[in-house]
């Protein structure tokens, strides 16, 4: 890339105060608030919050693919190996989508064209990417089907989605988002639609290439252990905002924010004993109307006066750990 | 567990690629693609069925016209070797009518060969040579088409028709009367052997008169519903994909030319053109396409937020292939059904065009024959009542087979 200015300390990926919002005043939604932070070349970020919490708004919003009308990004800049990608002109982002950054979305059922075969599909984009003559595009696609562990990739790529299952489609996007060897995957819930087993070989299959292509990884998941599984860090999400953020053994050993607490708390595992979940009460506020102050005062047990005065910043609590709240728990 | 997610895990665990036995594919060998399912459907109704094979006889009927009704023999042979007189009144529209024809036919003798086993042709490699030989037959119909010849001197062979003068050979087509002889005897005569139709006010037969009216009334269909697709597509499918100004603009429009009567409408803006059937078509074309734009402007709308779409905007995709090559095919299945009904809508407002006497006088169309019977309706019932049923049956073949198209084409009757 001779744009490329990236030198090897900056992060492959920037995000700074990135903010998106749906529909007009009256009724605005602020979908993602000022979010900021960075992910390193190869390392996997994992992106956890309830649904609503505005993390596949943020994956959208990091490509250029919020619906406008009605969303807009309304501020922030997303550098990519130094470059914004906010400020770069349609047919620039469009060589940037699928070919530099890959995004996997969470519903295999749909996420493929009824009317062309899987093969076809995927030999588009490397055609379209990098003006692979079709037949070649079409025996690269077979390979990757065949590296995402279809077994007779030939066949599957003669198939149309229908007759596929939701992991095999799964895999064949996985193949279609890694075929043109991008820098960064974003995968939006890639699991969430899938059954228990074949979510950990999804997982397990993501791990593993990301290692072998040293890619990183932007994984977006409502479950913890999902993450928990192959992200270095962990940035927690709620009500458009992040709360937490921190790598991820220091998360799960010592989670600061009552969020993430509690978040922990309503996680089954199986290596502590528990006798019963605790669920958070309450739900996650309509974006339309966020509480003032702190966002998470409502349903936090620890909320004093001053949470519902001032909204508490992201603060650094030790190296790498940033959480937004006054009262963080130091020990736990 | 709900309805769909049983259904979902059942689906996972009979065919997911590395915990099925079976390769991750569904056996099921009917439901390969969207296109032999969809034939099967529509082949497994009867009356659709019909309709079809009616319409195919109405095109070959269109093709064949000249070997089919005229006072010129196929073959003819008088001492001085075989003749072929049809070719020499061959026009250039029978050219074309025929040269199509022939085209269709190779195609299709052309395609059943490559599909068939032994050929050992991908998929990819038959689409390409079926491309390459429908682009050669169609240079070729064009040129030779326009370089065909009109001439001016003809014999007449009528006489040998009449008994009046004998050949060796002489084989005339099955309805030996050309459409407009005007022999000015034998006028209004009722249906008998000779004239199984009957005849007009000058004796001009009315089968054959109607055989070559088929071309007019194919003609009319489907170029009107060609320039209709073309301009309802292109507009719909911007303002369903764009939205904002762009669909605004359109629904504007849409409802604006919905406002117009369209027969009216025809009428008047003809009343303003030099009477030729080609503008009658456009006109057509040009005033019913708000439907097949609302159509395909719900399917853009209901389409463009599919996780698929989303999917290949991702891929970094520009508009225009994700119109055109994603949603569009998805998009075209209501569209070709209100196709073929606005075909019938087109026949019949020709029709009636012709029927008030607006139009091109010189055209054999159904219509116009139709119109003839006003001063005779209590004398000659023939004259009404064939060209009738042929505008009755045509239009009823084309609405089984939209009905038919739509029935096999919604999908929740896949199985």
């Amino acid at each position: 890339m001779s744009k490329e200015t990236a030198r090897p300390d900056q992060p492959l990926l920037d995000v700074r105060g990135l903010t998106t919002v749906f529909g007009s005043p009256p009724a605005r939604a602020v979908a993602v608030d000022s979010v900021s932070f960075t992910i390193g070349r190869a390392e996997a970020l994992g992106l956890v919050g309830e649904s609503g919490s505005g993390k596949t708004v943020t994956a959208l919003s990091i490509l250029r693919l919020v619906a406008d009308p009605p969303g807009e990004i309304v501020g922030g800049e997303v550098f990519f190996k130094g470059r914004d990608l906010l400020g770069l002109d349609p047919g620039e982002i469009r060589a940037v989508r699928g070919n530099e950054i890959s995004l996997i979305l969470q519903e295999p059922a749909t996420a493929l064209n009824p009317v062309l075969t899987v093969g076809a599909q995927i030999a588009e984009a490397l055609s379209l990417h990098k003006k692979t003559a079709r037949r070649d595009a079409r025996d690269r696609a077979v390979e990757f089907l065949g590296r995402v562990g279809i077994p007779s990739p030939e066949k599957i790529a003669r198939s149309w989605p229908h007759q596929l299952s939701g992991g095999t489609i799964q895999r064949a996007m996985i193949a279609m988002a890694l075929i043109c060897g991008p820098d960064l995957l974003i995968a939006d819930e890639p699991t969430s639609a899938l059954d228990v087993t074949i979510q950990a070989q999804i997982l397990d299959l993501v791990g593993r290439l990301r290692q072998e292509e040293a890619m990183s990884l932007l994984l977006i998941s409502h479950d913890l252990g999902v993450v928990a599984g192959i992200c270095d860090r962990v940035a927690v999400m709620y009500a458009a905002e992040i709360v937490e953020e921190a790598g991820k053994d220091r998360l799960f050993e010592r989670p600061s924010h009552p969020y993430t607490v509690a978040l922990l708390r309503s996680v089954p595992t199986l290596s502590r004993r528990q006798n019963r979940l605790r669920p958070i009460p309450g739900s996650v506020p309509r974006p339309t109307a966020h509480p003032a102050g702190c966002r998470f005062r409502p349903r936090c047990p620890k909320a004093r006066p001053l949470c519902a005065e001032r909204k508490p910043n992201l603060e650094e609590l030790a190296p790498g750990h940033r959480v937004a709240c006054f009262f963080p728990d130091r020990e736990v | 567990m709900s309805e769909a997610e049983k259904r979902r895990s059942e689906g996972t665990n009979r065919a997911d690629g590395a915990a099925g036995p079976r390769g991750g594919v569904d056996p099921d060998p009917v439901a390969i693609g969207g296109g032999p399912s969809t034939w099967n459907r529509f082949r497994s109704q009867k009356p659709p069925m019909a309709g079809l094979i009616l319409l195919v006889l109405l095109f070959v009927t269109a093709a064949l016209a000249p070997f089919l009704a005229g006072n010129r023999p196929i073959l003819f042979a008088d001492g001085e070797g075989l003749e072929l007189p049809v070719f020499e009144a061959f026009t250039q529209e029978d050219f074309f009518w025929f040269g199509s024809l022939t085209g269709a036919i190779l195609l299709f003798t052309v395609s059943k060969l490559l599909s068939r086993k032994g050929a050992g042709l991908s998929k990819e490699s038959r689409r390409k040579i079926l491309a390459a030989l429908f682009g050669l037959l169609t240079t070729a119909v064009v040129v030779i088409g326009f370089m065909w010849p009109d001439r001016l001197i003809r014999d007449d062979y009528t006489p040998y028709r009449d008994g009046v003068r004998e050949a060796a050979l002489c084989v005339f087509p099955p309805v030996s009367f050309a459409p407009s002889e005007v022999p000015l005897t034998n006028t209004l005569d009722a249906p008998s052997l000779t004239h199984i139709f009957g005849t007009d006010r000058q004796g001009d037969d009315i089968f054959s008169r109607m055989i070559h009216g088929t071309r007019i009334s194919l003609l009319v269909a489907f170029t009107a519903i060609l320039v209709c697709l073309a301009i309802g597509i292109a507009l719909g499918a911007a303002a369903g994909y764009f939205g904002g100004w762009v669909d605004v603009l359109v629904l504007r429009l849409i409802e604006v030319m919905t406002c117009f009567p369209a027969f009216f409408a025809v009428l008047a803006v003809l009343a303003f053109l030099p009477p030729r059937i080609v503008w009658v078509m456009l006109i057509i074309g040009l005033l019913r396409w708000p439907g097949v734009a609302r159509l395909t402007r719900g399917e853009f709308l209901r389409l463009r937020d599919r996780e698929f779409v989303t999917a290949a905007r991702a891929m970094g995709f520009t508009d225009r292939r994700i119109m055109a090559r994603h949603i569009l095919p998805n998009a075209l299945a209501p569209v070709i059904v209100s196709a073929t009904f606005g075909m019938a809508g087109a026949i019949l407002i020709e029709s009636g065009l012709s029927f008030l006497g607006i139009g091109p006088a010189n055209c054999q169309s159904w219509g116009r024959l139709l119109s003839e019977f006003r001063p005779y309706f209590d004398m000659a019932w023939w004259l009404s009542v064939f060209p009738g049923a042929g505008i009755f049956f045509t239009v009823v073949a084309l609405n089984l087979v939209g009905e038919g198209l739509r029935d096999a084409l919604d999908p929740r009757l896949k199985k």
